[in-house]
Parts: structure tokens; C-alpha cells; sequence
């Protein structure tokens, strides 16, 4: 029989102890639920609407901000510039702060007396209790993730690629989407995954740009606050199913890609 | 028809000094040198991967020293090869035809002729990273050779493959050559030099140390470092000066002998081992003998390298046909003859 050494069975009873802090609270909150509630919960239009809400600001605040991020990635990753440290610093920032702060800071940013609250109040919407102002503050705060892995991404592809490329005669524009976008697809795609997941699951920002419309997250506090954890439940369980739905399809989607 | 004049690069701990050299339409020119020379630069500048600090590139007479790496015709074969992991074979062939604009038709055309002259045309459908090292090899050179570049730029194309497959790639090499490719090649192997040069030039340390015909370098080598590098063990700065109507080789105090040519004056001396004699006994007559020591002995592909301290340290090479191996022990005195003949005196001394 093969022997388990000490340090091998520690460790796996230290990781054993970690998992079940993950698994059992939802496994805990899924036991809970009756597949009535369940049932009843999918039926329940406040909660679908609100989950559709969730979706497609998360969505939104996604792509739109992939335009941007994708060649900000590429600068850092093959850049070298005065205060490029600070910049990564900075990038990070809504990683470490209070997300409630973060909404704040957000709120401060596109309230009705700044300048582009007054913009987009000449445009007729305001970004208060608005999707767009939800999808903000969404991709406030998970926009590091994406940008991350982006730079990780680009990184890993080899610079002698482009310069072959370049070499080849490709102009710069047409090296980066010929070589090293489908190069670094693959993290970039993670990334996109990752600031997806993380906006679905926003709360603390969302909250003080829009209590309404309600998002997801939003609708579970107000569910508890008013009726008490019976009635939370069952919506968090279909939230989170409905997250893994998403999360295994988009992970299903770039792992076909690795193998393409 | 590539020219390049004063280029000089500081690098983070090196430099590239007044590189200057030119390089003649149809030629096959090799770069050689150790790791961490400066041939890769070389490359990377003439091709616009690199901008000098000084200097110009001249194609054709025309400076090409501010021109986009797009628009310089010179074609460079990466060490890694490069292949697009992404892409196809024919893909990456193709890629260069591309930028270039040309049609579907036109394209096609090229990539099969190429395709069938690399030997790879049954790989076209292949994803480049699916291929081995020769394959590669030939894929890289089908795709830089589809820009039709003025002058090819190879950064040690071969270093990473088998002597076999190498030796098949030396031949496709030879063979672009005569179909009229101006070539410059950068290696530290020095077989792989002789075998497709032209012209060699010999770089250290940033610096260009001799330029010449193939033959001449090793004929002639104009420094130690050269020497070394072309495989010569026996090279020595001396004296030559006339006694009695014959030219006397003084390397030190200790250790002259006579040679059949020369001019008086500073020179380097130049002994080939193989043609160094060396007995247990002493040879008849009186010149060129030296007592010494065997300090070494080396085993090589044919025979020995025996490392002989006489006042000097000579290294001789004995064919195993021709020496009692068994009697070889370090530390063993022997006799050292070097004939008139062997001794090559070489004048451009600096």
C-alpha cells in the first residue's frame, strides 16, 4: 500500500477544510431550499426580470469595457514607460477598496451635479438609478480582473512572433489582430469570464448607484431585509445556479478554443 | 548591395562598434562568432527590428537606416524560427503574400512552388506547432523566402537541430544560394561557416575581427581570438628576424626556431598541430627540436591532442594509427620537431 506522508496528509486535511468552508454554506443553502420554493421563485417575474437586469449589465459592462481594456493590456504588457508601476497600482485599486466605497466613489463620479451627469442628463438619462449607471459600477469594480489577465495574456506571447510578423511586412495594426489577439485570446477570454462573474455578483457599488432597478444581489438583501431569510433563499439559489450556468458554459466555450 | 558603415548599438552590457561591412549581391556572407557576440544584433539592425546608435544601412545606395522593418526587403529567419503557433503551414507561408496584396491565385501559386521545393507540400494542413524541428525549419525559410527578399538574414537557423536534418538544411541552404540569394548568415559554428560561406567576417565582443575569404581565415588569421575560433591551437605573437641567412621565429626567450619564409618584424606565427612531430626519442639533426613535457592529452575524433609544455604550451594532434597510446602519459618528457614548413608567419600583426 502506498504511503501518505505526513506532510502530504496534512496538507490535504488543511485543503479538505478549505473546501468544505466553500461547499458547505451553499450546499447548506440549497438543502434548505424546497423544490417548491424553487420552483415558485422561477416564476416569480421581479426575480427573473432582475436576474435578466443582472445578466445583460454585467454583459454590457463586459464588452464595453474589453474595447478599452484589451489595448490598455497590450500597452502594459509590452511597454515600458515612466510610471507604468503606478498605473498597475492603480488598476488594481477597486480590487482592495470597500466596494460600498467604490460605489461612492462612482456615484460621485456620474451624480446629476458632475460634469458627466449633467452630460448625460442633456442626453435625457441619468445614471442613477439607471442600467447604465449599474453596469458602471459593475465594471468599476471588476474591471481589474479583465485587465490583468489581458496583460497576462499578451505577455505570454512572444515578441519575436510580432517582429516576424512585422518582418513579413504586416503593419503594426494588422500584427496585433492577426498575431497577438488570437495568441492571447485564450487569457483574455478568462479575463472576460472573470469580470463577468464578478459584475453578476456586484453589490456593495451597485447599490448606492441603483436600489432601483433591482439587480439580482440587490433583490436577495431586499428579500431578506423585508421577509426574512425563508424568502432569500430560494432566490439566492436560483441566482447562483443560474451563475453556474454561465460560468460552465463561457469556461466550456474557451476550453473548445484551447483544442481548436 | 547591403552596406553597412560605422553601425554602432549600446546594448545593456554590451556594444556594437563600428560594424562595417558590405555585402555583394548574390553573396553568401556568414557572421561568426561566440554567444553574446553581437551577430543577432547585427541581424536585428539590418533587418529594422533594432535602430543603431550610429551609422547607416545602405541596400542597393540607398540608405534604408530610418525605413520601416515592412518596407526593408531583408527577410530574417529568427533563431526560434517564429512559426505562428495559430496558423497552418500554408497559412504561414501565405502570410507575407498577404501584406503584399497579392491575389488568391498568385498566392497559391507561390505557396505550392515553395511548398514543393522545401519538400514540405504534404504538411500544408498542418498547425505549425504540430511540426518537428526540420519541418520547421523549412516552413520558416518557405515563408520568408515567399517576400522574395533582397537579402535573407539568418540568425543561427540550425543551432537547435540534429546533425542529420542539419546537414540536409546546409544543402536546401546551398541550393537557395545558387538559385541567386544574397545571404547573410549568422553561426558560432564554424564547420557550418566553411561550408556555406563566401566571405566569413568573425565578431567578438561587439567588434569585427577579420573579414575575409573563407580560405584566407584559415590560412590567415589576424588575431588569437580568430585563430581560437577557427580551431587553430598554435598561434603566437613573435619576432622574426635574420640569422645567418635564416628567418628565426622568437617567441621567447627560450623558444625560437626557424622558418623557411618570412620578413623581419612583429608578426604571428602559426603552427598547424597535425603537422607537428613528436617522439619519446630524440629526432636526428639540430633544428626546430624542443624537449617538453606532456601536460594533456585529449582524446578528439581521430586521434589525440597532446598538450606539451616546451617553454610554450603546444598542442600537437597524433592520429591513433600512429602512436603507441599506451605509452602516452602526462608528465612523460618527450621531443618536440616542428618542420621549417609547418611554420606560417603572418604579417598584418595587431
Amino acid at each position: 500500500m502506498r504511503k501518505i506522508g505526513f506532510l502530504n496528509s496534512s496538507f490535504v486535511f488543511l485543503g479538505s477544510l478549505v473546501l468544505f468552508f466553500i461547499v458547505a454554506p451553499l450546499v447548506g443553502m440549497v438543502l434548505n431550499t424546497t423544490p417548491g420554493a424553487l420552483l415558485e421563485t422561477t416564476k416569480d417575474k421581479e426575480v427573473i426580470s432582475s436576474v435578466c437586469l443582472t445578466i445583460s449589465t454585467a454583459f454590457g459592462a463586459t464588452i464595453v469595457s474589453a474595447l478599452a481594456v484589451i489595448p490598455l493590456a497590450y500597452l502594459l504588457a509590452r511597454k515600458e514607460f515612466f510610471g507604468k508601476r503606478i498605473i498597475l497600482g492603480i488598476i488594481n485599486l477597486p480590487v482592495v477598496i470597500p466596494h460600498s466605497a467604490a460605489g461612492i466613489a462612482v456615484l460621485g463620479f456620474v451624480s446629476r451635479d458632475t460634469l458627466i451627469g449633467q452630460a448625460a442628463e442633456s442626453l435625457g438619462f441619468s445614471f442613477v438609478g439607471n442600467p447604465v449607471g449599474i453596469s458602471v459600477a459593475m465594471a468599476f469594480v471588476s474591471v481589474p480582473f479583465l485587465i490583468n489577465a489581458a496583460r497576462d495574456g499578451f505577455q505570454a506571447v512572444p515578441e519575436r512572433l510580432e517582429k516576424a510578423a512585422l518582418n513579413l511586412g504586416a503593419k503594426p495594426l494588422r500584427v496585433f489582430f492577426s498575431i497577438s489577439l488570437p495568441l492571447a485570446w485564450r487569457s483574455i477570454v478568462y479575463g472576460l469570464i472573470m469580470m463577468f462573474a464578478r459584475g453578476m455578483s456586484e453589490f456593495g457599488a451597485v447599490v448606492i448607484i441603483a436600489y432601483h432597478p433591482m439587480i439580482t444581489p440587490v433583490l436577495i438583501y431586499e428579500r431578506f431585509g423585508s421577509f426574512g431569510l425563508k424568502h432569500a433563499v430560494p432566490v439566492s439559489v436560483f441566482f447562483i445556479a443560474v451563475c453556474l450556468v454561465f460560468f460552465v458554459l463561457l469556461r466550456l466555450l474557451t476550453k473548445e478554443r484551447k483544442h481548436a | 548591395m547591403l552596406e553597412l558603415v560605422n553601425i554602432s548599438k549600446g546594448m545593456n552590457e554590451f556594444a556594437l562598434q563600428n560594424i562595417s561591412f558590405s555585402v555583394q549581391k548574390g553573396e553568401y556572407f556568414v557572421i561568426l562568432g561566440p554567444s553574446g557576440a553581437g551577430k543577432s544584433v547585427i541581424l536585428e539592425i539590418i533587418s529594422g527590428l533594432i535602430k543603431p546608435d550610429k551609422g547607416e544601412i545602405y541596400l542597393n545606395k540607398k540608405s534604408i537606416t530610418q525605413d520601416k522593418i515592412q518596407n526593408r526587403k531583408a527577410g530574417i529567419l529568427f533563431q526560434d524560427l517564429a512559426i505562428f503557433p495559430h496558423l497552418t503551414v500554408r497559412q504561414n507561408i501565405e502570410f507575407g503574400l498577404k501584406q503584399k496584396k497579392l491575389n488568391s491565385a498568385n498566392r497559391i501559386s507561390i505557396v505550392n512552388k515553395l511548398s514543393s521545393e522545401m519538400g514540405i507540400d504534404h504538411l500544408m494542413v498542418r498547425r505549425a506547432n504540430s511540426l518537428s524541428g526540420g519541418e520547421k525549419q523549412r516552413v520558416a525559410l518557405a515563408r520568408i523566402l515567399a517576400i522574395e527578399p533582397e537579402c535573407l538574414l539568418l540568425d543561427e537557423p540550425l543551432s537547435s537541430v540534429d546533425t542529420s536534418i542539419k546537414e540536409e538544411l546546409w544543402y536546401l541552404l546551398k541550393e537557395i544560394h545558387a538559385n541567386g540569394q544574397t545571404i547573410i548568415h549568422v553561426t558560432h559554428d564554424f564547420e557550418e561557416a566553411m561550408i556555406l560561406a563566401d566571405r566569413v567576417a568573425v565578431v567578438s565582443e561587439g567588434k569585427i575581427m577579420q573579414i575575409a575569404n573563407k580560405y584566407d581565415l584559415i590560412k590567415k588569421p589576424q588575431s588569437k581570438f580568430v585563430a581560437d575560433f577557427v580551431g587553430i591551437k598554435n598561434y603566437f605573437s613573435a619576432m622574426v628576424s635574420q640569422v645567418n641567412g635564416h628567418y628565426v621565429v622568437e617567441i621567447n626567450k627560450n623558444v625560437r626556431f626557424v622558418c623557411n619564409k618570412g620578413e623581419e618584424g612583429r608578426c604571428h606565427v602559426m603552427i598547424r598541430s597535425s603537422e607537428i612531430n613528436i617522439s619519446a626519442n630524440k629526432f636526428s639533426g639540430e633544428k626546430n627540436i624542443f624537449p617538453g613535457k606532456l601536460t594533456a592529452i585529449v582524446p578528439c575524433k581521430n586521434g589525440m591532442e597532446l598538450k606539451i609544455d616546451m617553454g610554450i604550451m603546444l598542442t600537437a594532434f597524433v592520429d591513433y594509427r600512429l602512436i603507441d597510446i599506451e605509452g602516452l602519459v602526462i608528465g612523460k618528457s618527450v621531443w618536440v620537431k616542428i618542420p621549417e614548413e609547418s611554420v606560417n608567419v603572418i604579417y598584418n600583426y595587431g
